[in-house]
């Protein structure tokens, strides 16, 4: 390896979860500098998204777009990160400027490389500039060296994949062989061509004695890392990962760990079996329930669909007997894998893969696309993950690409060929077009934003109408928000994950508010105020999740048999309590929940102020598509009328409705429109926001957040 | 008169079975049905406060007195991921 800059340096010793240094790799310059946080930076910003959100909001402007050399790629652990005592404890945090967005984008992501990182002495790694050729930083902690290097050549074929790449890279930095003490993050050709490029997540998995992959998905992580002609990077450190944190009380962090593990092991297996099934037992409910996406999420059923449920994935693919696990001390072990699969499509068609995964996201952008083919999930999943594509971006923008067929807005010529819902060979080429950044895959590559203005401009054309109103039809079921494409829940019949949605800051992303079962199916919000509590609650606590360095499944999706007897059961609370008890045993603190959903709402004003600065953070930005609050089109209403009409006659008390379907149909969505809006009001309210949505001046104070960028910014708003 | 239990995921895998009938009165109750199953598939650990019952896919409390031909399920919670 061609080694281009050395730095020797001796790793922080962690302390109470704690490093309190950032690591700095300029690629413009070179230059590599360690950062030591001042005291009050982790008590003020938490960790993970908490310290991307910082970083970004200082050094990043509002002109920063994704591929600026100013734009920061952000990777933080978390305080809580990196435990093996306390299940899910493998996360880190990627934030940047979105390539989809232009705004804040934050992933989570599992695997070894977050615990490593913290192990190899750093809270969080920023990597600023653009290299000159593609690059590789090699974090050594056992040798005390941090190298910027050029990056190896491993042959065209290992090269243009994710996987493929990191597998060697790893091994390169280990004699040829694979180690626990090492872990990687690569990203691949295809964020080199779209905008929805991930980060891979690689680590060794001694039980499958091969290398496994956890995905930075959402937002085009990945597209911002190869725009900075960073290839990968690896870090090391043979530091034991027991007690890994230097917790302050460790017994406390035991009994924590014990008691929730206990729970895990009681009740897992009787609910939704994420140890066996891993996400994947989702499609069923969600398909009974009308929520699982169906062509561009027009539907929310298919009688398909039992060709996608987990039993599926079990019988034929999942390995039975392998405990599985994204980092060590887990159990409810939900990262399931599938080995020697056998590639029948594509440019490896023949070639026996292991795969990581399917998750639910997976199996819906699929069923997405019309397609209920359990084996070209696999594929999809293996070849996304191996170019570094989104999946469910991927499946939301060949998803609407495919209605602009069906409704007349694009042709087969536009196209090339025949794209239609249910096509496997059309969606199974233009993933790969995308992919390489070829012939259509050049416009789709660059989502559905994007995406609905190209179509709008040909349609125009072609049609002789304007372009605006093309516009305003392909407004109606293109499913993205401020750039990021939903993710794979259908909305329609709740209100309370409209609003999950629509004030997610990152866009359409279900990791800060996912209320739909709570909201649809449970009944637990039967109000507006209901809702709209919810809606500050929930982001506010997964956000914390998301600073710590950990895993929210083990908190929100096992419900500890003593929640039954709380006034809100779907907070989970006896649960919570064991992860706040871990959170002061670790870092020494007194904190009580509220405190810490005090920590967290501070994070959130950031990012609505990062928001606000680059454009995505008043009302405007937070107006969901039509279809993801109602049918958008008539044949949607038509699918389900007997339900939408007993809707609307709850709604209108029993008024006389409409004689016409159609009339019933418009009355229904001018009901749903208005019911949005006045969810906006009650949530900003909450949120200390301006029925603008803009965060007023005493909710910036409160938190400590006024300073002179962010007065300047309120003031421009006149706020 | 009969009601329609239906296994949906991991309850279909553990007992084996897609569905299954039960005979009910006037009187029968949502939580008749839970109990009904419990004592047949004590495997399924049906606990009451965990188990959600839902008729003709509407979530109910178990004082639901239930028609003839209703489909009942349980359902675990989800929160999401």
């Amino acid at each position: 390896m061609e080694i281009l800059q050395t730095v020797k340096y001796r790793p922080a010793r962690v302390a109470g979860g704690y490093t309190d240094r950032i690591l700095r790799v300029n690629l413009g310059t070179g230059e590599i500098t360690i950062q030591e946080l001042p005291a009050d930076f982790k008590q003020k910003y938490t960790g993970g998204r908490g310290y991307a959100i910082k970083l970004i909001w200082d050094e990043t402007r509002r002109e920063t777009r994704f591929d600026s050399p100013d734009n920061l790629l952000v990777m933080a652990n978390g305080p809580l990160g990196n435990d093996p005592g306390f299940p899910g404890t493998g996360k880190f945090i990627v934030g940047t400027i979105s390539p989809l967005t232009d705004t804040f984008i934050d992933s989570n992501v599992g695997g070894h490389f977050g615990p490593l990182l913290k192990l190899a002495g750093f809270d969080a790694l920023a990597v600023s500039g653009i290299a000159k050729a593609d690059a590789v930083v090699i974090i050594n902690a056992d040798e005390g060296t941090i190298n910027l290097a050029a990056a190896p050549d491993f042959g065209r074929e290992i090269d243009l994949g994710a996987l493929s790449y990191g597998e060697q890279l790893l091994k390169a930095c280990n004699n040829g062989e694979y180690s626990d003490d090492l872990a990687a993050v690569t990203a691949g050709e295809g964020a080199v061509h779209s905008r929805f490029g991930i980060i891979n997540s690689l680590f060794f998995d001694r039980r499958r004695n091969r290398i496994r992959a956890k995905q930075a998905g959402r937002g085009g992580t990945g597209t911002v890392m190869r725009a900075k002609k960073l290839r990968g990077i690896v870090v090391r450190s043979s530091l034991s990962k027991a007690n890994g944190n230097n917790a302050v009380d460790r017994e406390l962090v035991r009994r924590a760990g014990d008691t929730l593990k206990d729970v895990i092991s009681k009740c897992d297996s009787t609910q939704l079996n994420l140890s066996a099934w891993g996400t994947t037992g989702l499609s069923e409910y969600m398909n009974n329930f009308h929520l699982f996406p169906i062509n561009n999420y027009q539907y929310g059923q298919s009688p398909e669909a039992p060709k996608l449920f987990a039993n599926v994935f079990l019988e034929k693919y999942f390995s039975k007997k392998l405990p599985d696990g994204c980092y060590y001390g887990c159990n409810l072990a939900c990262a399931k894998g599938s080995e020697n699969v056998t590639l029948t499509r594509g440019p490896r068609a023949g070639l026996q893969v292991s795969i990581d995964g399917p998750e639910y996201e997976t199996v819906g952008a699929v069923s997405n696309m019309g397609i209920f083919d359990p084996q070209f999930v696999l594929e999809c999943n293996w070849y996304c993950d191996e170019y570094g594509l989104d999946t469910i971006s991927l499946g939301v923008t060949i998803g609407f690409f495919m209605e602009c067929v069906q409704r007349g807005f694009l042709t087969t010529e536009d196209i090339g060929y025949d794209l239609s819902f249910g096509n496997i060979d059309a969606a199974d080429r233009l993933l790969h077009e995308i992919a390489r950044g070829e012939g259509f895959g050049r416009i789709a590559g660059q989502g559905v934003a994007r995406g609905k203005k190209w179509v709008a401009e040909r349609c125009a054309q072609r049609q002789n109408v304007s372009r605006d109103a093309v516009m305003l039809q392909l407004n109606k079921f293109g499913m993205e928000l401020k750039g990021l494409e939903f993710s794979m829940y259908v909305t329609k019949e709740s209100l309370a994950q409209q609003g999950g949605y629509g004030f997610a800051l990152k866009g359409p992303q279900h990791d800060e508010a996912w209320l739909i079962f709570i909201d649809l199916v449970h009944k637990e919000l039967p109000t507006l105020e209901s809702k709209a509590n919810a809606l500050k609650w929930f982001p506010l606590i997964r956000t914390w999740f998301n600073a710590t360095g950990l895993c929210k499944l083990p908190w929100i999706d096992v419900r500890n048999p003593e929640a039954a007897a709380t006034a809100e059961p779907s907070k989970n609370l006896p649960t919570l309590a064991y992860y706040v008890d871990y959170l002061n045993g670790t870092t020494g603190s007194h904190k009580t929940l509220q405190d810490i959903l005090d920590d967290s709402e501070r994070l959130q004003v950031l990012q609505k102020l990062i928001n606000l600065r680059q454009g995505k953070g008043t009302r405007a930005s937070d107006q969901i598509p039509l279809r993801a609050m109602a049918p958008a089109f008539h044949n949607e209403y038509l699918s389900r009328s007997e339900y939408y009409d007993g809707w609307l006659k709850e709604k209108t008390g029993g008024d006389k409705l409409p004689a016409t379907a159609e009339g019933r149909h418009s009355l229904l969505l001018a009901k749903r429109m208005e019911d949005y809006q006045k969810l906006c009001d009650i949530v900003y309210e909450k949120k200390g926001y301006t029925s603008a949505g803009i965060p007023k001046r005493e909710t910036v104070e409160k938190f400590g957040l006024a300073d002179e960028q962010a007065k300047r910014l309120l003031e421009s708003f006149g706020v | 008169m009969v009601v329609t239990i239906e296994f949906l995921g991991n309850q279909r895998v553990i007992t084996g079975l897609e569905r299954i009938t039960m005979p009910i009165t006037g009187k029968t109750v949502a939580g008749d049905v839970l109990k009904y199953v419990r004592d047949r598939h004590p495997e399924l650990k049906l606990d009451e406060g965990l188990a959600i019952i839902a008729v003709n896919r509407e979530v109910v409390p178990p004082d639901r007195v239930l028609k003839a031909n209703d489909v009942v399920c349980f359902l675990p919670h989800i929160g999401g991921g």
